[in-house]
């Protein structure tokens, strides 16, 4: 077992008192002992949600992280099982009566499906993983970048200024449950996007009138809702568009980039099994409701950055499509490149082309096609997939981003420019 | 360009900043009879343009520097003093040094170090500020010794030994009342004052009877300045618009656009990679702090084409930090949530999230700096400079706050200064009628309320010129002038950008040479790398540190 601060390998025969018979630090766990994790696994799933320390997370993230770990190594093993079991039987049942491989290979195919989808995928006990994690923070402190809440009696620094409610934000993002707001802040996703966040339920509580009050004086608002594969979860933009104490009758574009039973294919494994009457309407379909009734999903399954990322760039495309500037009319571009006047200052800068705007113009309409071409292109050579299209389908008073959530990080960052 | 040497020194060394200073160079000699030297351009006072020197004799004597408007830097000795100053908004600038005996001043770094007198010292907290901000605001310089005078500011220097002792003339005006009156009918007078104090400012820097040139991005600001220079200018008005090459993306059909509707006379300027390239050192060692803002270049490039018609230019500089620009909704929003988590220093949350809101390298410190940067950051954070700007009790909304702020740093320290130097060389004149000084004030006298209007950015300015530009301009949100930086290293500009910054910066010793690896094969990581924003700020470090510091 490799130890997190040495990186020392040492056998259990090695160890005594749960300590690196290199450094002399103490290990959390020992798998010999039946701990689910050794410390370096779970170190390794601390990198994975914080993206290598460079995102905020909630425990929440490095639950379903293990969560994950746990169930492939256990599957892995089952599926092994099956595999070495049935093809030794197949060896003997082939040399004795080979007819009958006719019905094992089926069999031993039937089996290993069947243990693929079934064993190894029980969620890890939330009780076990609240041990493990305390366990963790004695041994070896609570980890950089897990998001801690500020007690709410907090005092503010100073008193506020007298002007901070009178303006208002373009962008909003309503979520479900107070962690998600938590999750956004603490990256700073309200700063870098210039967008308020809050939850439906009022949190953060200092701050919840004063910008849900800034947030109703703008007409021009587009709200995106960040929630849970939940009934509740699913109904928030509904709620949200139909409440008076909301956004209804203000005419608000309302998008819901929450995880819906659509979303769900991904994360099977992670799914909270339910047993609930779900009525649908209020925001969801029949096919919803009936989903709903038998499971729930949690946000949290997926990393903390691929959220961020997904949402980033669901505003992007979603703002963009409203912003899209309007091009010159086609009939006042002339042709020719150098304009009469500017060909006698052409030559001022080395290497630089003085064009007439006309042309200049003509060759960015070119290169966009261009680029568009090759988009397309693209996008049929990869057959679809998580390319992150921006597609939507509108569900009466809210729209919803159906593009698949994957449980992979997603990396792609709009190749954001300077704005010198 | 202005310069003076310490009472004493070698004749070496006031030659030396005379060539320093080039063709326009003047040297303070009380003795030859020089008691007086000034550079001036566009300055007005009581209705009436400043013509003659002994006018500013004369101004200074009465005291009213406060009661001119228009770019200028002053020096003269008076008695056992050498007095040094600024236009109030900050359009010219000095910079100073104590000697051994005396003192050392000149309009540009360069011409202090060509003397000889000023040790070639890099000042490493001015590093840190440098990359915070991409540019050095307050008085600060990136070498060591030397100072800047503040805009509206006088510096009294005593010939006879002693401190430097400041007095400020003009500064960011306070702010009226918070609960401002905001009917219709004020918003209305408020706008046609505004909308004639516009005019009155481009009038001011139009030259009578010349061609003149406009810089347009597209944008509201440099677009508001086409349109009334245009109405208001009876020679031909010639615009310029820079475009990246095809592959970029551009603000070409913006520009277009106005240009078409103001029936101005209009140049696109196609600067590809390895145009920038060629001129990149060029550029940067005409910065006398390095401005680490990727528009220089460009910038430079379009004075040099312009310096072939017109020898006035102006520009739409100065919307942004007076009618309330980008950048303050974020400031908003972290003011209204501050920090959701346990912080160690809940107090200088507000001056972090200006920092942050650079989006330059504030936030990279931990990883970026070597030991002896981060040793000297630690002597004094930067959050604590700007912590008494925020205190000031002069400015008593969060939004005029912000504009104070943003006025006194980066109106005076990045935006002016980097038109100034980079127009020099080719002999153009840029003027900024959006930083006059009666607009300024008028700025400062509206309700912040009615420049950014619930979360319409400039809204009066909007309104003031909504009948000279077409619906598109006003309506457009705020894109600021797109370089293609990401493109560039990840592409055509990358081996340029490895060779300088793990070669070229390697001897200076201030980063973390894996974070400087990480940086150019875009693995910083994070929501918002901005790979390429940070590496032209250290391309323009690395060229300011060879050009000027080390020549």
């Amino acid at each position: 077992m490799i130890c997190i601060r040495c990186q020392h390998d040492s056998k259990y025969s090695e160890r005594t008192g749960k300590k690196c018979p290199h450094c002399g630090g103490r290990f959390a766990f020992e798998p010999r002992e039946n701990d689910p994790f050794t410390d370096m696994a779970v170190q390794r799933a601390i990198d994975t949600v914080s993206a290598n320390g460079q995102v905020k997370w909630g425990v929440e993230h490095l639950y379903y992280e293990l969560c994950r770990r746990k169930k492939s190594s256990t599957k892995g093993a089952a599926v092994f099982v099956v595999l070495f079991v049935g093809f030794g039987a197949g060896i003997a049942i082939g040399t004795a009566a080979p007819l009958a491989l006719l019905l094992h290979v089926p069999a031993v195919f039937g089996l290993l499906w069947y243990t693929y989808q079934n064993v190894g995928n029980e969620l890890f006990a939330r009780g076990a993983f609240e041990q493990l994690w305390d366990r963790w923070g004695q041994v070896h402190g609570k980890p950089k970048g897990v998001i801690a809440r500020r007690p709410p009696e907090a005092k503010p620094a100073r008193a506020p200024e007298p002007d901070l409610g009178d303006y208002s934000f373009d962008r909003a993002v309503i979520c479900d449950r107070a962690r998600t707001v938590d999750l956004l802040l603490a990256n700073n996703f309200h700063f870098e996007n210039n967008c308020a966040v809050l939850s439906v339920g009022g949190y953060p509580q200092q701050a919840f009138e004063t910008v849900r009050r800034m947030l109703r004086r703008n007409p021009r608002l587009e709200v995106f809702v960040l929630h849970d594969n939940t009934p509740e979860g699913c109904r928030l933009a509904h709620l949200l568009a139909n409440s008076p104490e909301w956004f209804k009758g203000l005419g608000i574009r309302i998008v819901d980039v929450g995880l819906r039973p659509l979303h769900a294919g991904p994360f099977e494994r992670l799914l909270l099994r339910q047993n609930r009457e779900v009525p649908a309407g209020g925001g969801l379909s029949a096919a919803e409701a009936s989903w709903l009734s038998k499971h729930s999903l949690e946000l949290a399954v997926i990393r903390p950055e691929q959220v961020l990322k997904r949402l980033f760039r669901a505003m992007n495309q979603f703002t963009r499509a409203v912003r899209a500037p309007a091009a010159p009319r086609e009939s006042r571009v002339a042709q020719g490149r150098l304009s009469p006047g500017a060909a006698a200052a052409g030559a001022a800068v080395a290497g630089a082309a003085v064009l007439a705007p006309t042309a200049a113009l003509a060759r960015q309409r070119e290169a966009e096609e261009l680029e568009r071409q090759r988009k397309k292109n693209e996008a049929a050579a990869q057959g679809g997939g998580d390319g992150g299209s921006g597609a939507s389908s509108s569900s009466g008073d809210f729209e919803v981003d159906i593009d698949s959530f994957s449980s992979d990080a997603d990396t792609s960052d709009g190749g954001a420019d300077s704005f010198g | 360009m202005l310069a003076a040497s310490a009472q004493g020194a070698a004749p070496q060394a006031s030659e030396a900043l005379l060539r320093a200073l080039g063709p326009s160079g003047q040297l303070l000699e009380p003795a030859q009879g020089t008691a007086l030297v000034a550079d001036w351009d566009a300055c007005w006072v009581d209705g009436r343009r400043i013509e003659a020197l002994s006018q500013w004799s004369a101004l200074m004597e009465a005291g009213r520097l406060a009661d001119v408007n228009g770019a200028f830097a002053l020096a003269c000795r008076v008695g056992d003093e050498l007095r040094l100053t600024r236009d109030a908004i900050g359009e010219r600038t000095l910079y100073y040094a104590q000697l051994a005996h005396g003192w050392i001043f000149a309009s540009t770094i360069h011409a202090l170090l060509a003397s000889g007198l000023v040790p070639r010292q890099l000042n490493l907290r001015g590093v840190a500020t440098y990359l915070s901000y991409a540019y050095l605001p307050g008085d600060e310089t990136l070498v060591e010794g030397v100072r800047e005078v503040l805009p509206g500011e006088v510096v009294h220097l005593p010939l006879t030994g002693g401190k430097a002792r400041h007095e400020q003339f003009w500064s960011v005006p306070e702010e009226v009342d918070a609960s401002a009156d905001l009917s219709p009918a004020r918003e209305e007078a408020l706008r046609v004052r505004l909308r004639q104090e516009l005019e009155g400012a481009v009038s001011r820097r139009l030259p009578a009877g010349e061609k003149v040139g406009v810089f347009l991005s597209g944008g509201l600001d440099s677009s508001l300045v086409v349109a009334l220079a245009k109405r208001l200018h009876d020679k031909e008005v010639i615009t310029w618009s820079v475009s990246f090459g095809p592959e970029y993306r551009n603000e070409l059909p913006f520009s277009t656009l106005v240009a078409e509707h103001c029936r101005t006379t209009h140049r696109v300027v196609e600067l590809a990679p390895r145009v920038i390239l060629r001129h990149l050192d060029e550029t940067i060692a005409l910065h006398s702090d390095p401005i680490g803002d990727p528009l220089t270049v460009p910038n430079s490039l379009l004075f040099r084409e312009a310096g072939a018609e017109v020898g006035v230019v102006l520009n739409g500089e100065g919307g942004d930090p007076c009618f309330g620009g980008p950048k303050n909704l974020p400031m908003l929003l972290a003011e209204l949530y501050g920090e959701v988590s346990v912080v160690d220093d809940e107090l200088l949350a507000r001056e972090r999230s200006y920092l942050r809101a650079h989006q330059k390298c504030f936030d990279d410190f931990g990883q970026a700096l070597s030991p002896k940067m981060k040793a000297a950051v630690a002597e004094r954070p930067l959050e604590a400079t700007i912590a008494p700007l925020f205190a000031d009790p002069r400015w008593r909304t969060f939004v005029g706050k912000l504009m104070a702020l943003n006025l006194f740093l980066k109106g005076s320290h990045h935006i002016l200064h980097k038109v100034d130097e980079v127009s020099a060389p080719f002999g153009v004149l840029p003027r900024a009628p959006l930083f006059d000084r009666r607009v300024v004030e008028l700025a400062f006298e509206l309700p912040p309320q009615l420049k950014l209007k619930g979360s319409v950015e400039k809204y009066l300015l909007k309104r003031a010129v909504e009948d000279v530009l077409p619906r598109e301009i006003i309506d457009r949100p705020k894109s600021g002038m797109l370089v293609p930086v990401e493109g560039w290293f990840q592409g055509p500009l990358l081996p340029e950008a490895r060779a300088r910054l793990l070669d070229g910066l390697k001897p200076w010793e201030l980063f973390d040479r894996g974070w400087l690896e990480r940086l150019l094969s875009g693995k910083l990581g994070g929501l918002r790398p901005r790979h390429g924003v940070k590496i032209w700020l250290l391309i323009t470090l690395e060229a300011w540190l060879r050009t000027v510091l080390a020549k």
